[in-house]
C-alpha cells in the first residue's frame, strides 16, 4: 500500500439551499486517496457521491450549494482555503474530473475543438500556449482516447457525435495534460453495456499508463471489485464502510453494505440496492441518529438518537455502525 | 434541414405573409367609408373631375380587380401616386424609409447592447440589490407603453433638463450633409461632418430609446434567467474545473448559449417594436415612413396606405430571417438540427 497521502477530505458536510431550507447531503464524510491509488466511491443513487466530487473541485452551484464544515486537504492544503490563483493550479495540474453525464458537461454551443483546446490552453504554462502546440496536444488526447479522425471531431458539434465519442471526449478533456488525481464519475452509465466496457478498460490502461491516482464512483460493485484497490461504501451522505476491495467483498459488516452484496447477482452484478427495503432519507430533514437507522433491521434506541462513530477493526477496515463496538 | 433550405422556407413563408397582409389592407382600406378621389380633390371639386379620378385609380371596378392592377404595378416597382403628396409612393417612401431605419437600427443597437448588459449583470449578481434594482426598473421597462416613455423623454430630457433636442432629426443651425444613404449618421460621416453626426446622434436618442425600452427589459429579464440557468449547468462546472478562467467562462461559455432566448425573444417582440414606432415618430415629429403611413390612413390615400404596409410587412419579414439567421448561428443544434448521433 503507497503511503503518501494525496487527498484527506474530513468531516466534510455540503448543505443545498432550497425552497424551505436546507438539504443537508452530505454529512461528515471523511475519505481518503493515497497516491498511486485506485478508489472506488459505491452507493445508491442520491447518496451524494456527485455532490462530494464536485465539492473537492470547488465546482458545486456557487449559489445554492453551501460548506457549513469539513475540510479537503489535498497535497496539505485545504482546498476550502485556496486563493484563486491556487485553485487554478489545482484544477489544471492537480485534479481533473470525468462528469457523469457527457451530454450535459459538454457545451452544446461550441466544437469539441474549441472546448478541448482551451481547457489544453490554461492547463500549460503561459509561455507554451502556441496555437500549434495547443492544437497538437489535443489530437493526441483524442488520440489516446482510441477516437478516429480527429480532425474531424475537433470541428464537430457535441450534437454532431454519439454518446460514445460524447463520453470518451470528456475522458480526452481530463486528460490532456497530466494531472495527480482523477475522480471519475459513473463514466459509461448513460451508454450500453459493450461501450461501458470499452469505456472502463480505457480509463484503466490510462491510469496504469499515467500512474495516476482515481476517484472511480460507480453503481455497481462488480466494476468496483475489477477495478480498484479499496472501496468506500456511502450512504445517504456518510461513508458507512470503507476497505480493501478484496476484503469488503469477503467479509462485509456494515448491514447497508451487506444488504448491498446480497442483492447483487454474483460478480458483474448491475443494480444497487433494489434488494434492501426503504428509501435513502429525506435531506431536508434526516434521520438525527445513524442515517440508516430507518432501513436497518438490526438498530436499536442508540441508533435513532446518536451517529454511530467510525471503528477501525483493523487490517485497514472501517465502518460506521454501533455493532461493531466492544 | 441544412441552413441553405431552412433559410427558403423562411423566405418562401414570408412572401406568403406580405401578399397575405397587402390583401387584408386593401380590402380594410377600401372598405372603410368615405371616397378617397372626393377626399384628394375637395368638397368644392366638380362631380366629373371627381369621377375621372376615380376610373384612373381603377375605383368603378371590383376589388379583386383593383387588388390585380395594384400588384402587377407593384410587381413592376410602380406603388400608384400618392393622393396627398402627388408624387409616385415609392418616391415618397424613399424619402421617408431611411429616417425610420435610421431609428430602428438606433433602437436595435441599444436592444442588443443594453439587454445583454443588464441581463447579465443580473445574473452575475442575483438576489442581490443591483439584481433587484434592474428587475424593478424592468417591470417598469415592460409595463410602460412606448408613447408614455416618449413623452416623459421628451418632458425631463427636453423640456425640464434641456439636455436633448427632442424635435426632427437635425438641430436648424446644422447643415445638412449630401445625401447619399439618406442615413444622416451614414452621411454625415461620408462627408466628414462630425458635429453633424453628433447632432443627429443626439436626435436619435430618444426616440431611439422609446422604441427599444420595452423590449430591451424584456430580453434582459430573459437572458438574466437563461444565463442563471446555465450556471447550475454541468458544462459550465466542467469548464471550471477543468482550470479555464472564470471571466472567460463568463464571457464565452455562458454568455453565447445564454443569447440564443434572448435573440429569439428581441425577434418575437418585432411587431411591437414597429407599432411603438409609429407612435413614437408622431410624437418626435420624425420625418418616417410611419409618420407618413399615418397621414396617409387619416387622408384615406389608398396608394400611401398599401406601399407603407407592405414595406412594414417587408421589414417585419426580413428583421425575422435576421433573426432566425442570428439564432441558427449561435446555435449549432438548429443549424445541425437531425443529423443527431446515436
Ligand atoms: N443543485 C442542486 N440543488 C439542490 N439539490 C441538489 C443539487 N444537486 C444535487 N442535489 C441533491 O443532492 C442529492 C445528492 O445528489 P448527487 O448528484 O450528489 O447524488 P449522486 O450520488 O451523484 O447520485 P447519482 O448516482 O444519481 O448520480 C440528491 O438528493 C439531489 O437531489
Ligand atoms: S448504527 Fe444502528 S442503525 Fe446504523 S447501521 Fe448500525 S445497527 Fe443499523
Ligand atoms: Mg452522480
Amino acid at each position: 500500500m503507497p503511503e503518501e497521502i494525496l487527498l484527506d477530505i474530513k468531516g466534510l458536510n455540503v448543505w443545498y439551499r432550497v425552497y424551505g431550507g436546507y438539504l443537508k447531503v452530505v454529512h461528515n464524510l471523511s475519505l481518503q486517496v493515497y497516491r498511486g491509488e485506485r478508489v472506488g466511491l459505491v452507493g445508491e443513487a442520491g447518496c451524494g457521491k456527485t455532490t462530494t466530487m464536485k465539492a473537492i473541485l470547488r465546482i458545486l452551484p456557487e449559489s445554492v450549494a453551501h460548506i457549513p464544515r469539513g475540510e479537503i486537504i489535498f497535497r496539505g492544503r485545504d482546498v476550502l482555503k485556496m486563493n484563486r490563483a491556487e485553485l487554478q493550479k489545482l484544477r489544471s495540474r492537480g485534479i481533473a474530473m470525468i462528469f457523469q453525464d457527457p451530454t450535459s458537461a459538454l457545451n452544446p454551443v461550441f466544437t469539441v475543438g474549441e472546448q478541448l483546446e482551451d481547457v489544453i490552453r490554461f492547463a500549460l504554462p503561459p509561455e507554451e500556449r502556441q496555437k500549434k502546440r495547443i492544437h497538437d496536444i489535443a489530437v493526441q488526447a483524442l488520440k489516446e482516447v482510441y477516437l478516429p479522425d480527429q480532425e474531424r471531431i475537433l470541428q464537430s458539434y457535441p450534437v454532431q457525435l454519439s454518446g460514445g465519442m460524447r463520453q470518451r471526449i470528456c475522458i480526452s478533456m481530463a486528460i490532456t495534460t497530466p494531472r495527480e488525481l482523477l475522480i471519475a464519475d459513473e463514466p459509461g452509465t448513460s451508454l450500453d453495456v459493450t461501450i461501458q466496457d470499452q469505456i472502463l478498460r480505457l480509463l484503466r490502461e490510462l491510469v496504469e499508463k499515467h500512474g495516476t491516482s482515481i476517484i472511480l464512483i460507480t453503481h455497481s460493485l462488480g466494476v468496483a471489485r475489477q477495478m480498484t484497490d479499496r472501496i468506500y461504501v456511502m450512504y445517504a451522505g456518510s461513508i458507512v464502510e470503507a476497505a480493501p476491495s478484496a476484503t469488503l467483498f469477503k467479509e462485509p459488516l456494515h448491514p447497508y453494505t451487506v444488504g448491498l452484496l446480497a442483492s447483487v447477482p454474483k460478480i458483474s452484478g448491475g443494480g444497487i440496492a433494489e434488494g434492501i427495503p426503504g428509501r435513502i432519507p429525506n435531506y431536508l430533514n434526516p434521520p438525527n441518529g445513524c442515517r440508516f437507522q430507518p432501513r436497518c433491521s438490526l438498530s436499536d434506541d442508540r441508533c435513532l438518537s446518536q451517529s454511530p462513530p467510525i471503528l477501525d477493526v483493523g487490517g485497514g477496515h472501517y465502518v460506521a455502525c454501533f455493532r461493531y463496538e466492544r | 434541414m441544412d441552413l441553405r433550405s431552412f433559410l427558403l422556407r423562411r423566405v418562401f413563408h414570408s412572401i406568403f405573409v406580405v401578399v397575405g397582409i397587402s390583401i387584408v389592407i386593401f380590402c380594410i382600406a377600401r372598405l372603410v367609408p368615405g371616397d378617397p378621389a372626393r377626399m384628394a380633390l375637395g368638397e368644392e371639386a366638380p362631380d366629373e373631375v371627381v369621377e375621372r379620378l376615380r376610373q384612373e385609380m381603377h375605383l368603378d371596378k371590383p376589388i379583386y380587380e383593383q387588388y390585380y392592377y395594384w400588384l402587377t404595378g407593384v410587381l413592376r416597382g410602380d406603388f400608384g401616386r400618392s393622393l396627398v403628396t402627388h408624387q409616385p409612393v415609392l418616391q415618397d417612401i424613399k424619402e421617408t424609409l431611411p429616417a425610420t431605419m435610421e431609428i430602428a437600427l438606433v433602437a436595435g443597437v441599444i436592444m442588443v447592447v443594453l439587454s445583454i448588459i443588464l441581463g447579465s449583470i443580473a445574473a452575475w449578481y442575483r438576489d442581490t440589490v443591483i439584481d433587484g434594482i434592474i428587475r424593478v426598473m424592468a417591470y417598469f421597462g415592460v409595463a410602460i407603453p412606448g408613447f408614455v416613455v416618449a413623452t416623459v423623454f421628451i418632458l425631463v430630457f427636453g423640456y425640464y433638463w434641456h439636455v436633448l433636442p427632442v424635435l426632427g432629426r437635425l438641430s436648424s443651425n446644422i447643415s445638412v450633409p449630401p445625401r447619399v444613404t439618406g442615413l444622416l449618421l451614414v452621411d454625415s460621416l461620408i462627408a466628414g461632418n462630425m458635429v453633424a453626426f453628433k447632432d443627429a446622434l443626439l436626435h436619435l436618442l430618444l426616440p431611439a430609446s422609446s422604441v427599444a425600452m420595452a423590449s430591451t427589459f424584456q430580453a434582459a429579464r430573459i437572458t438574466r434567467s437563461s444565463m442563471v440557468d446555465n450556471m447550475q449547468r454541468d458544462f459550465v462546472a466542467a469548464e471550471r474545473g477543468y482550470g479555464i478562467p472564470e471571466r472567460r467562462i463568463a464571457l464565452r461559455y455562458l454568455l453565447k448559449p445564454s443569447l440564443i432566448p434572448t435573440v429569439s425573444v428581441l425577434g418575437l417582440s418585432l411587431a411591437n417594436i414597429i407599432e411603438t414606432s409609429f407612435l413614437v415618430e408622431l410624437i418626435f415629429n420624425w420625418p418616417g415612413i410611419s409618420r407618413y403611413g399615418m397621414q396617409a390612413i387619416l387622408s384615406k390615400d389608398l396608394n400611401a396606405i398599401s406601399g407603407v404596409v407592405v414595406i412594414a410587412g417587408l421589414g417585419f419579414a426580413v428583421a425575422n430571417v435576421i433573426v432566425d439567421l442570428v439564432v441558427a448561428n449561435l446555435d449549432p443544434r438548429i443549424r445541425l438540427g437531425g443529423v443527431k448521433g446515436a
